[in-house]
């Protein structure tokens, strides 16, 4: 079953409060790894986009969490805060990112690119695909991925990326009106070519 | 209206599902598990002593906030009075003449007068419900 905006996951996530609320909280943690560390994870991956740093950023996230976790004072549901201290430690992440590129720019080493991240067995059109989601803003990109990555649920997207279910709405519109653009521009507006996955 | 033939309506379709078969959700490292469970048994769970002291310690972090912005506010409206009272000042200054001319002398000090009476109504007023406030918190 889809689960949609915070309201439900805070409904989903009443077992977790419920072992807290009696002082359980390896349990409670336990039940949140469980339920959270794909969802985690694919978040970091979507703003970081490289398996390694994300993984790094998802296991420290959970750390955090953990820590943290007799201080969490209900005013936020659950979902909200958990996704609120990933999407940070992803931030610091990219910070640290940029200071060593800014290091690496010192010694006039060679520009680091980031890598897309490339599930295996993939056809021409998945690839090239790929490459034009990559090349999309960065607000478009995120937004766009991450909703793919998580069943095509706006209402998660949005919870996961803490602005409204609306603004991903206009996002997911914006961006796909702007991957059509650039199929047009490269000759390949060919439904055919993209249901086929044969470019 | 375009009919669900349309070329881009099907290029839109054709589009959702390439991007549904091209950016799958990544699965979770191997041993990504262990790593967490290894680091996160390196931070045993927090003693009361431990999380007495973190409780008393954002305490005294909020009470210190809270008594930042007292001080704030406090300041703000020192500095707002001080304005108030120097606009009032200046504004009598400049119309005294302009009263004296049209009202006589009498009114160059019934309307000070009167315009300080006003102020010290609403001081009054402003203190009181404070006073009242005060009451009904304690």
């Amino acid at each position: 079953m889809q689960m949609t905006g915070a309201a439900d996951a805070a409904q989903r996530d009443q077992d977790i409060a419920e072992l807290l609320r009696t002082g359980a909280e390896a349990a409670a943690f336990d039940t949140l790894v469980e339920r959270y560390e794909h969802k985690i994870y694919r978040l970091c991956c979507s703003i970081l986009r490289d398996r390694v740093l994300a993984e790094d950023a998802a296991q420290e996230s959970l750390l955090r969490i953990w820590k943290a976790l007799h201080r969490y004072d209900r005013r936020a549901s659950l979902s909200t805060w958990i996704y609120a201290i990933t999407r940070n430690r992803c931030l610091t992440a990219i910070d640290r990112r940029r200071l060593n590129e800014s290091l690496a720019d010192l010694d006039s080493a060679p520009e680091l690119e980031i890598p897309a991240i490339e599930p295996a067995n993939v056809d021409d059109s998945s690839k090239l695909l790929r490459e034009l989601v990559a090349a999309l803003p960065e607000r478009y990109r995120r937004t766009l991925t991450l909703y793919y990555y998580e069943d095509q649920s706006v209402a998660e997207a949005a919870l996961m990326l803490g602005i409204p279910e609306g603004t991903v709405k206009t996002i997911l519109f914006r961006a796909r009106a702007l991957l059509l653009q650039r199929i047009n521009q490269l000759g390949l507006a060919d439904p055919g070519l993209w249901l086929e996955g044969a470019i | 209206m375009s009919s669900p033939d349309h070329p881009d309506d099907l290029l839109n379709v054709a589009l959702h599902k390439a991007l549904a078969r091209s950016l799958p959700g990544p699965e979770l490292p191997d041993g990504f598990r262990a790593r967490l469970l290894a680091a996160s048994a390196c931070v045993p769970a927090l003693d009361h002593t431990t999380r007495r002291r973190d409780l008393e310690g954002e305490h005294h972090e909020q009470l210190a906030a809270l008594r930042a912005d007292f001080i704030r506010i406090r300041r703000r409206t020192l500095g707002a009075l001080i304005g108030v009272a120097f606009t009032a000042g200046a504004t009598t200054a400049a119309a005294i003449p302009w009263i004296t001319a049209a009202l006589g002398w009498s009114a160059a000090y019934a309307v000070p007068s009167v315009g300080a009476a006003v102020g010290v109504a609403i001081a009054l007023t402003a203190w009181l419900r404070r006073a009242e406030l005060a009451d009904w918190l304690l």
